[in-house]
């Protein structure tokens, strides 16, 4: 897979779209949280739970794959 | 962007990161615990039906019977009274003298309901050691400033690798982390990987921690500037001998009718860090979610018990706190506290990795590293 990784050169939006949600993502779940208890706790929850499970996701993806040189798991 | 410019920002990334580390992960560290301070004090304190009646910052015993029980408890004069917005427990302070540094000061307990003691809060044991390691290092002072600091190297340190993932990713889909690869390679990945995801987060509690490593000297320049100019009248008068104070309760009640509806956090006694040398200084806080972070005092002539000044704080000790609770994560329950927990697992995770990256033989060799970046970090780079 290592070689099928890389892709066409992206420009910067195509770069940064993801990280952009995830930091609105998770600032907006940070100033949610304050401003009340209840469902703006829970959803504050689910705002900054979403970069958390996005990276888990991407390592399970890496990890389940075989690899040549490392055998330590680390997930 | 050119070799130049991804140099200078390498330059930037490593220096910061590089002098702050150790101190960073000290700080994830002893701050992983304190996110579950709460939880950990009340299994080991536990109270019991000691905390039972309504809470403490609206109704129970005089607060004079109360601060009394404590004076004779600790000797002295009384400092601060906290009050509870959850359970019937009051906490009193007192001092030698109305000045006295924190070191001479205790802190007791009780019941606002029965006026039970529930006993002296010693501030000892694990909980108070990684406290004072994450605040200032046992060092007062400079130790918080120097924290503060370091946190501003955090704040460089996460902007200039902000940076650079630009060139690394124009190549790689967010969130590669190649498999098949070294493990110089697979470090790489990940630290750029759990950095993007933190980036938020990691950026609020580093701001709001570099804020509250200033909150002594924003306390005292209240004190002295906002707050002397509400007392004014009072320049040139000696400080308020202790056995002059009048009711509290009366002095509540002044506050109070001046403001209904407001609930009572603590108050700061003459002569304290928190007051002038003539008043009860009654701090309230707001009554809806955010203001019930940014404190309202009401300054009481703690001689005749009567209302002098009531102002909401300046904005910087506003800005103050409400970074609190962005720091301490304290604000939305169990669920957000396991977040905290996981965001600063990750971040440590990120701090490992790059001592791992900077540790690797060539690591000195910048043109290695500015090629890495640009090529987008070819696949198959050797280690």
């Amino acid at each position: 897979m290592s070689s099928s990784t890389r892709i066409a050169r992206q420009s910067l939006a195509q770069v940064f779209w993801v990280p952009a949600l995830l930091m609105g993502s998770s600032l907006g779940g940070l100033v949610l949280g304050l401003t009340g208890d209840g469902w703006h706790d829970h959803a504050a929850v689910i705002l900054l739970a979403l970069p958390l499970a996005l990276s888990t996701h991407h390592w399970r993806r890496s990890a389940s794959t075989p690899r040549n040189d490392d055998k330590k798991d680390r997930s | 962007m050119t070799r130049k410019t991804i140099k200078s920002w390498l330059f930037i990334h490593k220096w910061s990161s590089l002098v702050s580390t150790l101190f960073l992960l000290m700080l994830c560290a002893t701050g992983l615990p304190l996110i579950f301070h709460d939880e950990i004090e009340a299994a080991s304190q536990n109270h019991g039906s000691q905390q039972n009646g309504p809470p403490s910052a609206s109704q129970g015993l005089p607060l004079d019977d109360i601060v009394a029980r404590a004076v004779r408890l600790g000797g002295g004069v009384p400092l601060f009274v906290g009050f509870s917005q959850d359970d019937a427990i009051i906490t009193v302070t007192t001092g030698p003298k109305p000045s006295s540094p924190e070191s001479d000061m205790r802190l007791f307990s009780f019941n606002r309901a029965t006026g039970e003691s529930v006993g002296e809060i010693k501030e000892e044991g694990v909980m108070h050691v990684l406290l004072e390691l994450h605040t200032d290092m046992f060092l007062g002072l400079p130790g918080m400033l120097f924290l503060g600091v370091m946190g501003v190297l955090f704040v460089l340190a996460i902007l200039s690798g902000l940076v650079l993932y630009a060139p690394f990713m124009r190549r790689l889909p967010f969130g590669t982390v190649r498999p098949s690869a070294s493990k110089h390679v697979k470090s790489l990945d990940t630290h750029n990987l759990l950095g993007i995801v933190t980036l938020g987060w990691a950026l609020v509690v580093g701001i709001t921690g570099i804020i509250n490593a200033f909150a002594d000297p924003l306390t005292n320049a209240w004190r002295d500037g906002e707050l002397a100019r509400m007392v004014s009248a009072y320049q040139g008068k000696a400080p308020l001998d202790p056995a002059r104070y009048a009711s509290i309760d009366r002095a509540m009640a002044q506050a109070k009718a001046a403001r209904p509806g407001l609930s009572p956090q603590f108050i700061g006694f003459p002569g304290g860090a928190w007051s002038s040398a003539h008043h009860y200084a009654i701090f309230f806080q707001g009554d809806t979610p955010v203001t019930s972070h940014v404190l309202t005092p009401a300054l009481v002539d703690a001689e005749t018990g009567t209302l002098t000044a009531m102002a909401t704080m300046p904005a910087l000790n506003q800005a103050l706190m409400l970074s609190k609770p962005l720091h301490f994560g304290d604000y939305g329950g169990w669920a957000l506290k396991l977040i905290w927990a996981a965001m600063t697992l990750a971040t440590m995770w990120v701090l490992i990795t790059g001592l791992q990256l900077w540790l690797r033989k060539n690591a000195s060799d910048i043109d290695r590293r500015v090629d890495e970046i640009l090529s987008g970090a070819k696949a198959d780079m050797a280690a």
